[in-house]
């Protein structure tokens, strides 16, 4: 028996610590774990017994990239539990800061982290040697993102100016209108985004994915709508819990999500592409088309391409945003606690981002749930690389290896989220 | 608008990460000593930004908090033209971030340095949680801005 191992001691351009194991007998795939030794943080036990109006401001701390994806989760969790709604300007300015998480957690990925895997660099300074102009353009979309988001969030990790029921301060009209030629030029530069990213070459490689996203019935879903999926899920955000469950596998420290009595799904852009295609403005699935894709992406490897799609939309919403705002005359609905247990849900760069609380009368918190895109994507992970692997045993170890590697960066995953770096493994038997 | 100021100073750094905040904390007391030849960027979190801060200067000074195992406050100093820094020196814990090392090796690959880097790293010993900075960095950052301000022909304060 033909035994072989290959190690790759450190994945770069994935957030977090975890490794992959993959092993392989007699032509067939025994096992693929994304195994995630990052250690628990334990967020949600140490929210017990702090007030609801801090949930946005400490979640936020779970991540660097998507902090405003945590404070809107919890935001909307929050104003669920106590009867309160959030609409008009400061709705749409929620939406606007969640333009400026896309635009620049999206340039990263899809120019720094992801792109390498298809030109053949190691890195993004490798490629920038080659590609300084393409990376110039990459580092000038994510900086007019990070721009956005200190305009309203006060600093662009972690921001400081969000809050329960809308925002501390609301930027004047002038303040935004700052944002129409930078905006302007990063729609023309996602466009090109979109041209430069459907011209490299994919592995021929598609799967069948449950798509579970966010839907609502007017527009391309950030924070509002049902979580829906392909095959027949449709339900509102206080049933995530009945609809998913998260179980613990011994080679994670993180849980894995599932349907409940189904399995794997996947959650992330090419979901909330397939399931809301026709709520995109023309100007993005005009691009999508000509790059190619059709209303449903079945093929990871392309996720790169629905990425570039969805900065079209970003930037695109932001604009539309910023042309039709006026100056809320308070910048926040104020809230009073009352017992009671609330549900949010938003759409992370990385998918899908559910939490929910129970707090009481004088609202500190009695316990919470928080479930982040990675780990609802863990599974589906898993199983692209089972897949994959077996479709491509004829592949050189070294190209499998590669390949496998984009196949987790397919996922822009952020294992520090779901509870640092990899470790990849192949073992041929 | 004013004149674009000639240098910049990038501090690197967690102000709520104990001896981290130290890159901050020097960009704070060169900004209140308000030369106005000389721009301070501070907290900055991602190196990415880093980059298009010292785009426009003729000078650029990056000052991070170190961890190469030196004793706690000494000062190292490394000119980023000359030669790549070790990443050991700085962390990254991010990446979704770049750090200095990273940030001056995509400049380089660019093509966009300034025409002086000098890189400062002040040694740290305690980056656990909170505002706190130990004794000897603190004292390191007073030593770092009087031997700036010495250098750009100002009295210390």
């Amino acid at each position: 028996m033909k035994s072989k191992t290959i190690k790759v001691d450190y994945l770069a351009r994935v957030e977090g610590e975890g490794k992959l194991l993959v092993k392989i007998k007699d032509s067939r795939v025994t096992e693929a774990q994304l195994a995630i030794f990052e250690p628990p943080r334990f967020f949600e036990a140490f929210m017990r017994g702090r007030h609801f109006m801090e949930a946005p401001d400490i979640t936020a701390r779970i991540c660097g990239i998507c902090p405003v994806a945590y404070q809107m989760s919890s935001s909307y969790a929050m104003e669920d539990a106590c009867g309160a709604t959030v609409g008009g300007q400061l709705r749409a300015l929620r939406r606007l800061i969640y333009c400026g998480e896309y635009i620049e957690s999206h340039a990263l990925h899809v120019y720094m982290l992801h792109a390498p895997d298809f030109l053949g660099y190691e890195d993004a300074i490798q490629m920038a040697r080659d590609h300084g102009d393409t990376v110039k353009q990459g580092l000038k979309l994510k900086k007019i993102g990070n721009d956005l988001m200190i305009a309203l969030g006060g600093r662009e990790i972690h921001p400081i100016n969000t809050r329960v029921g809308g925002f501390y301060k609301a930027p004047s009209k002038k303040d935004l209108q700052a944002f129409i030629d930078p905006l302007t030029w990063a729609l023309e530069a996602s466009l090109a985004t979109v041209k430069w990213v459907a011209g490299f070459s994919f592995p021929d490689f598609e799967r069948d994915y449950e798509f579970v996203s966010l839907r609502h019935p007017d527009e391309y879903p950030f924070t509002e709508g049902n979580v829906v999926s392909n095959k027949g899920i449709d339900i509102p955000i206080n049933r995530f819990l009945d609809t998913f469950e998260e179980i613990h596998v011994e080679h994670s420290t993180s849980l894995q999500a599932r349907v409940i009595e189904r399995d794997d799904y996947l959650a992330g852009p090419m979901a909330r592409y397939a399931n809301n295609f026709d709520l995109l403005p023309k100007v993005a699935q005009d691009a999508a088309r000509e790059a190619g894709l059709s209303r449903v992406c079945r093929n990871p490897f392309q996720s790169i391409i629905v990425r570039a799609v969805e900065l079209v939309f970003a930037c695109h919403e932001a604009l539309r945003i910023i042309e039709q705002y006026e100056p809320p005359d308070t910048p926040f609905v104020p809230i009073e606690p009352r017992a009671g247990v609330g549900h949010g849900c938003s759409e992370a760069p990385r998918g899908l981002l559910y939490h929910r609380y129970r707090i009481n009368d004088d609202g500190i918190i009695q316990d919470a749930r928080i479930i982040p895109p990675t780990s609802q994507n863990q599974r589906a992970i898993e199983e692209d690389l089972r897949l994959f692997v077996e479709k491509n045993l004829h592949l050189s170890t070294e190209k499998l290896t590669w390949q496998c590697e984009q196949a987790v960066r397919n996922y822009d995953p952020c294992i520090s989220c779901s509870c640092h770096f990899l470790d990849l493994k192949i073992v041929r038997e | 608008m004013g004149e674009t100021p000639s240098t910049v100073v990038i501090a690197f750094g967690n102000s709520l990460r104990g001896d981290d905040g130290v890159g901050p904390l020097v960009g704070e007391m060169i900004a209140a000593a308000g030369l106005p030849h000389v721009q301070v960027v501070s907290n900055i979190g991602d190196g990415a930004r880093a980059v298009e801060a010292w785009a426009n200067a003729r000078t650029a000074y990056l000052v991070d908090s170190a961890s190469s195992g030196a004793v706690p406050g000494t000062i190292h100093r490394f000119d980023g033209l000359a030669e790549p820094i070790p990443e050991s020196f700085f962390r990254v814990c991010s990446t979704h971030c770049f750090g200095v090392s990273t940030s001056i090796e995509l400049g380089r690959a660019l093509g966009r340095l300034p025409d002086r880097l000098i890189v400062y790293g002040i040694e740290g010993e305690d980056f656990s949680f909170g505002p706190a900075i130990s004794d000897c960095v603190r004292e390191a950052a007073r030593c770092l801005v009087d031997r700036l301000l010495g250098e750009w022909g100002l009295e210390p304060g």
